[in-house]
């Protein structure tokens, strides 16, 4: 059973996972608190999901509580891939 | 009469107490309020035995009432030890164990920071709370709370120590595993801002940033700085700077007349083109230190900011803040060209010298030591350490000269150029790290056979990128385990961020891990890689 946002979810998990070899234990994990992601490795993020999902996420815009989680970033992309 | 860093703001708290000291997003202290809260602090500190020379550990994110605590321990007559907050349970139970800290100061988000050191450490601190309610963990439980402070004398208490006491003790990367604390005396620190005062100019009421962590010596040139001068002090919490737009607008809202910090986050808004034309039109100067601002960055900042003055300082922790500075006359001619660390601040000296300690030829690149003002008295309890580095001075019996471990060489402009280091410490986004510390937690992992860590430059905001390779015992190992485990020991910023294995780590003629080879993979790597 998958739904658009477990898929989503699995996918920024396996980014964090693969790329900056981030473990994340739930998509509840505060990323930031507990020090996993810091400037770098955000801007690195948004670069793959930018990537491999096709969207753009302008940083202006952004705000750290839609960074806070995989949940929150998932939030975030689907708000961008309904736009889309 | 005895000069103190608590002094300087006591006085101004007398002289103009209804004044704006400290300010982070909705909280605003005056100078008297943080007068009488640090007074009444110390004054409980006091009643419960704190005698001078005592050390006193903070265990608190950067706020208010954490530049409170720092101010009421100097008032006690103790040093502070600031607690990285990135530091993982082990790493702090080491610092605890060498410092013997009487006291420590506790915020709520630190808590289990704290019961997690204490698990390893063999000294156990009394807690101060400082909440409303007293704190507890499974192993402590604080002894007051600020409701304790609030019932303890207003009265500033009698000046105790003098200006050769400690102020903090500031722990770094150690090469060997095991962090140093550099020991700075009140002198040292008021060297600078004698020096800083006079040559900035720094005003009452100015708005004065506090960027970065309470456990970089930086910090105190802001802290200190800013409240010994009448001004206000705005705190930069660390998730304010992950997003780079909305720092820039809290300089704009703000309205900043000094910035100060380590060049990646100058590098980072710069890369996310956060700076408008003409932007902080408030601001009056700007100041980086810590590690090589790139060119090109320097250039996006002075063409946005025309109207500010920019000035690079330069200095490790055991040479206090900063030991020399370069203010730009002008815009750099192009990308490439070195921006100097420039000439020595008062009373402080750069020496580029050869083996037999005598100065290098012009232009010849040498060992940077440094003399002078602002010299720590050496690393806590480490005789051994401390007489490796600080060395006697060849032209004057007595007196001592610090051998930084930079490279550098005096221009045909007179001024001081850096060259990078001679040993494995690096600087990457800011944080001096030694690579060595990395590599011996990570010699501790059952399952990797052989591991080594080098410091790339990669172009990056970040300065240095940390690039590990590791051969395992058997079968492929995914760098998420090795990253998970080495959390436990080393802070999240000494994590590496590039990982590879290899059957075998290249090796040079002397059977060591040839590092340059190393160096070079990872870069090989990167350019190889094509965008998914």
């Amino acid at each position: 059973m998958s739904t658009p946002e477990t898929a989503l979810e699995d996918k920024i998990t396996r980014i964090l996972r693969d790329h900056l070899a981030i473990d994340v234990p739930t998509p509840e994990t505060d990323l930031i608190a507990t020090g996993a992601i810091d400037s770098l490795a955000l801007v690195d993020l948004l670069v793959r999901i930018e990537e491999s999902l096709g969207i753009a996420i302008s940083v202006e815009d952004l705000d750290l509580r839609d960074l806070r989680s995989v949940r929150t970033i998932v939030a975030l992309v689907s708000r961008r891939l309904a736009i889309r | 009469m005895t000069r103190r860093l608590e002094r300087h703001f006591s006085e101004q708290a007398e002289r103009r107490p209804d004044a704006v000291a400290i300010v982070m997003g909705n909280e605003r202290l005056t100078y008297g309020a943080v007068e009488e809260l640090s007074s009444r602090l110390a004054n409980l500190l006091r009643s419960d035995g704190c005698e001078p020379g005592d050390r006193v550990a903070l265990f608190t994110p950067k706020s208010p009432l954490a530049i409170v605590g720092m101010l009421a321990t100097l008032k006690a007559g103790a040093a502070y030890v600031p607690i990285d907050a990135a530091s993982p349970a082990q790493r702090v139970a080491r610092v605890l164990n060498a410092c013997t800290p009487r006291f420590a100061l506790l915020a709520r988000e630190c808590a289990s920071q704290l019961d997690g050191a204490l698990a390893g450490a063999a000294h156990a601190p009394r807690v101060v709370a400082l909440e409303p309610e007293r704190l507890r963990g499974e192993r402590f439980e604080a002894a007051f709370d600020l409701s304790d402070a609030a019932r303890a004398s207003a009265t500033r208490p009698d000046p105790r120590g003098d200006e050769t006491s400690l102020a903090h003790i500031l722990f770094t990367s150690g090469s060997t595993g095991v962090p140093k604390g550099v020991m700075i005396r009140h002198e040292s620190v008021l060297a600078f801002l004698d020096w800083a005062w006079a040559y900035f100019g720094t005003a009452p009421k100015e708005r004065i940033s506090s960027h970065p962590p309470l456990h970089f010596d930086l910090s105190t040139f802001d802290v200190y700085g800013t409240l010994g001068a009448g001004a206000e002090l705005h705190l930069v919490g660390t998730e304010l700077s992950l997003l780079a737009h909305k720092l820039a607008d809290f300089i704009r809202r703000s309205e900043l007349t000094q910035w100060f910090s380590v060049p990646s986050i100058l590098t980072y808004m710069a890369k996310f083109d956060a700076v408008k034309e003409g932007d902080f039109p408030a601001m009056k100067r700007l100041l980086w230190c810590g590690e090589v601002l790139p060119t090109p960055t320097l250039i996006y900042w002075m063409n946005r900011l025309p109207h500010v003055r920019f000035t690079n300082l330069y200095g490790p922790t055991e040479a206090t803040i900063a030991s020399s500075y370069h203010t730009m006359p002008a815009l750099p001619a192009d990308d490439r060209a070195p921006i100097p660390i420039g000439l020595p601040c008062g009373g402080e000296e750069l020496l580029v010298l050869d083996e037999r300690l005598q100065p290098a030829p012009a232009g010849a690149i040498a060992d940077l030591y440094l003399g002078g003002v602002g010299l720590s008295p050496g690393y806590w309890q480490d005789p051994e350490k401390t007489a490796a580095v600080f060395v006697p001075d060849p032209r004057r019996p007595g007196q001592r000269i610090y051998k930084t471990g930079d490279l550098a060489s005096v221009g045909e402009d007179g001024l001081v150029y850096f060259h990078g280091r001679r040993d494995s410490q690096i600087k990457s986004r800011g944080y001096r790290i030694e690579l060595g510390e990395i590599e011996t937690a990570l010699s501790t992992l059952p399952f990797l056979k052989e591991s080594a860590v080098v410091g790339v430059e990669t172009g990056g905001f970040e300065g240095t990128a940390i690039c590990c390779a590791y051969v395992t015992a058997d079968a492929a190992l995914k760098p998420t385990r090795i990253r998970a485990e080495l959390s436990g020991h080393v802070p999240a910023y000494m994590l590496p961020t590039q990982w590879m294995q290899l059957d075998l780590l290249p090796k040079n003629q002397n059977g060591k891990t040839d590092r340059p080879r190393l160096r070079e993979l990872f870069l090989e790597r990167a350019s190889s890689r094509v965008p998914e």
